[in-house]
């Protein structure tokens, strides 16, 4: 074979390759290079007839921009048997090598080769930035990321992972699952590998598990299977989040939510044993009351007609007695009156009631009391004002707004007034006492709710707060109008028949400036 | 009358045949032993002729031996036999269910369900029992005058 041939051969080798080559000998001079060569680095005829390595060096030098190997290097400056990837002009990415040329021990020259890695350096350099991106979020996420080979061994194991389950990645890769995983957990962790395996489920499970120190946790397992190209699964990465803390609150949260319903149940049942006690108690009173009060009544029977020395003045005594004992009755009836009122619901037992009859009978059967605390007492009543109302306990309703303006007027006089439209009756109390404050208006309609200092003034405070439920319960309202020192004008205002959506009927005080 | 059991007054009236020629036996059915004792005596000093019991079973036994009364003043808590329970009795008895009962109690609601003449509330004052009664009864110092 003559040199010819091979080196025929050989420069269509160098054209057919991707890479540009340039072979040098040792004085530094060009023997061979390829067109690739060539374009790649544009480099002028000019300077390629020169023949000169050095000068289509420095040529490539002015064509660099950067260089991407670690240690900076110019080409220029490259040992034999080294390479270096620098970035051009242009943007493309060139690996550069330089190899020794021997042949038969004998150095020959210099060998340089140089391959456009423009895109497998982008792609690697995307993989790179990616990598490094994933690296950050595995690092920094408060879930635990674990990746698992096949087997179930732990692969990969973030600081997050260290911090939930105790160990640290150097203890955990390697191991098991079983050691996170309770006994009693196992059987349902296996069931969810298996599903992953077979791409069946299993993305999404929550299991208790076990630290390091023992203790056991609560976790939210989010799982993926890894798949090669070919789908098969290599591998499944898991994120997991502690979610002890958060079932605790919330176990926390019921018990403190029926704790609470409990002692609202016991307060209830508490008022609820108050008030039957009252209840029982009120009848308890009342026997004795009643003997005590046929007595008394008796005495005057007793005594006869007949005068002797002192009867005027026993007599006296007996009747104030008498006054007495309907006082402690009327405390006992109120004490009563309140326990039933409690309830929401006060039932009615309706009939036709003529109001401003009721009304004249309540002013005569306390006409000793008003003639005692020194008020006159003027009424207006309208004729035939009727209406369906409870009898009992507009009477109640009555004698409380009159022994009030009593009470509370004492001294002044006292004006009442009834009157009606078709649909309406009005009753109207006014006095000219003490009045009201206007922060106690609401007040004084309250369960044991008093405006006045119980050293000046006797009652228990129940009075308003029983008017104001009944009053209520017959559909009606209570309007007061008042002026500390000037007196009070309470009007009861009470449909005369039943509503017929009686329970849309929202009534209560209203309050006049 | 006073207001305050006024409040719980309702008396229908008493029937004319419950008040035959002049009746003046009245029953007392009351187990607390001072209140009975005193309306025994009040209205024995009007003029009645006043019969006691302390509770309902007593009631009934002295409703075979005494003279038909013209009214019943009836107590409703009662031990052996309360109130409801004597009415319930003396119900299924066609001569004894006619006779006028008035319920003396402090729980006048409770007395609702009670077929009474009417019902009066403890405290009831003297003079209340007395005008109920005579309403029922002719009383020995009314057919003197």
């Amino acid at each position: 074979m003559t040199d010819a041939v091979p080196f025929a051969l050989f420069t269509s080798v160098l054209d057919a390759i991707s890479d540009g080559v340039m072979v040098v000998d040792e004085a530094g001079t060009i023997t061979h290079f390829n067109h690739q060569f060539v374009r790649m680095w544009s480099i002028p005829d000019a300077i390629l007839a020169t023949r000169s390595e050095r000068r289509v060096l420095d040529h490539m030098a002015q064509q660099q921009a950067s260089s991407k190997t670690p240690e900076p290097r110019t080409l220029g400056s490259l040992d034999v048997a080294s390479e270096v990837v620098i970035e051009l002009m242009n943007a493309s990415i060139i690996e550069c090598r330089v190899r020794s040329c021997r042949i038969r021990d004998e150095v020959m020259g210099r060998i340089w080769t140089f391959a456009d890695i423009t895109e497998r350096w982008t792609e690697e350099e995307e993989n790179r930035r990616s990598r490094q991106l994933l690296a950050l979020h595995v690092q920094q996420t408060p879930l635990a990321v674990i990746r698992w080979g096949l087997d179930f061994t732990v692969r990969e194991w973030n600081p997050a992972a260290e911090r939930i389950f105790g160990y640290p990645a150097s203890e955990a890769i390697g191991r098991h699952a079983s050691f996170i995983v309770p006994e009693h957990a196992r059987s349902q962790v296996q069931g969810v590998w298996e599903g992953l395996l077979a791409h069946r489920s299993g993305h999404r499970s929550s299991n208790d598990n076990v630290t390091a120190a023992g203790e056991t946790i609560h976790c939210e397992w989010y799982n993926t299977p890894l798949v090669d190209a070919s789908d098969a699964v290599v591998g499944v990465a898991s994120l997991v989040e502690d979610i002890t803390a958060r079932r605790r609150l919330e176990h926390e949260r019921e018990v403190l939510l029926e704790r609470e319903h409990e002692a609202r149940v016991d307060a209830e049942e508490l008022v609820q044993v108050r008030d039957d006690f009252i209840a029982v108690a009120s009848h308890e009173l009342r026997t004795p009351l009643s003997a005590l009060k046929l007595q008394l009544e008796l005495i005057p029977q007793i005594l006869g007609p007949t005068a002797f020395p002192g009867k005027e003045r026993f007599e006296a005594l007996v009747r104030r007695s008498l006054r007495q004992l309907e006082r402690f009755v009327g405390l006992v009836n109120e004490l009563l009156d309140i326990s039933r009122a409690r309830d929401a619901s006060i039932v009615l037992e309706r009939k036709g009631v003529n109001l401003s009859r009721l009304v004249a009978s309540v002013i005569e059967q306390h006409r000793s009391e008003s003639q005692a605390a020194g008020c006159i007492v003027t009424a207006d009543l309208v004729d035939a004002v009727d209406g369906q109302w409870d009898p009992i306990r507009l009477e109640q309703v009555v004698v409380n707004l009159f022994i009030n303006a009593i009470k509370y007027g004492a001294g002044k006089p006292i004006e009442i007034e009834v009157r009606s439209d078709p649909d309406t009756a009005w009753l109207v109390v006014r006095d000219h006492g003490i009045g009201v404050r206007p922060e106690d208006r609401e007040r004084i309609f309250e369960r044991f709710g008093r405006a006045v200092p119980v050293t000046h003034y006797r009652g228990l405070g129940l009075g308003l707060y029983i008017t104001h439920q009944i009053v209520r319960a017959h559909g009606g309202r209570i309007v007061l109008d008042s002026e500390p020192g000037q007196g009070s004008t309470f009007t009861i205002e009470l449909p005369r028949r039943v509503a017929t959506t009686e329970a849309s009927v929202q009534p209560t005080v209203s309050l006049h400036p | 009358m006073e207001s305050s059991e006024r409040r719980q007054h309702e008396v229908r009236g008493c029937e004319p045949e419950g008040r035959a020629e002049s009746c003046d036996a009245i029953l007392v059915v009351e187990d607390d032993d001072l209140i009975r004792e005193t309306l025994q005596f009040a209205l024995d000093l009007a003029g009645y002729r006043v019969f006691a019991a302390a509770n309902g079973k007593e009631g009934i036994e002295l409703l075979t031996s005494m003279p038909r009364p013209c009214l019943i003043l009836l107590d409703l808590m009662m031990p052996v036999m309360n109130g409801w329970e004597f009415v319930e009795a003396i119900g299924h008895d066609a001569e004894l269910t006619t006779i006028p009962i008035v319920v003396v109690t402090a729980f006048a609601e409770k007395a609702r369900s009670i077929r009474a003449h009417g019902v009066l509330s403890k405290p009831a004052s003297l003079s209340t029992v007395l005008a109920v009664v005579s309403e029922c009864c002719t009383s020995s110092r009314d057919a003197l005058t």
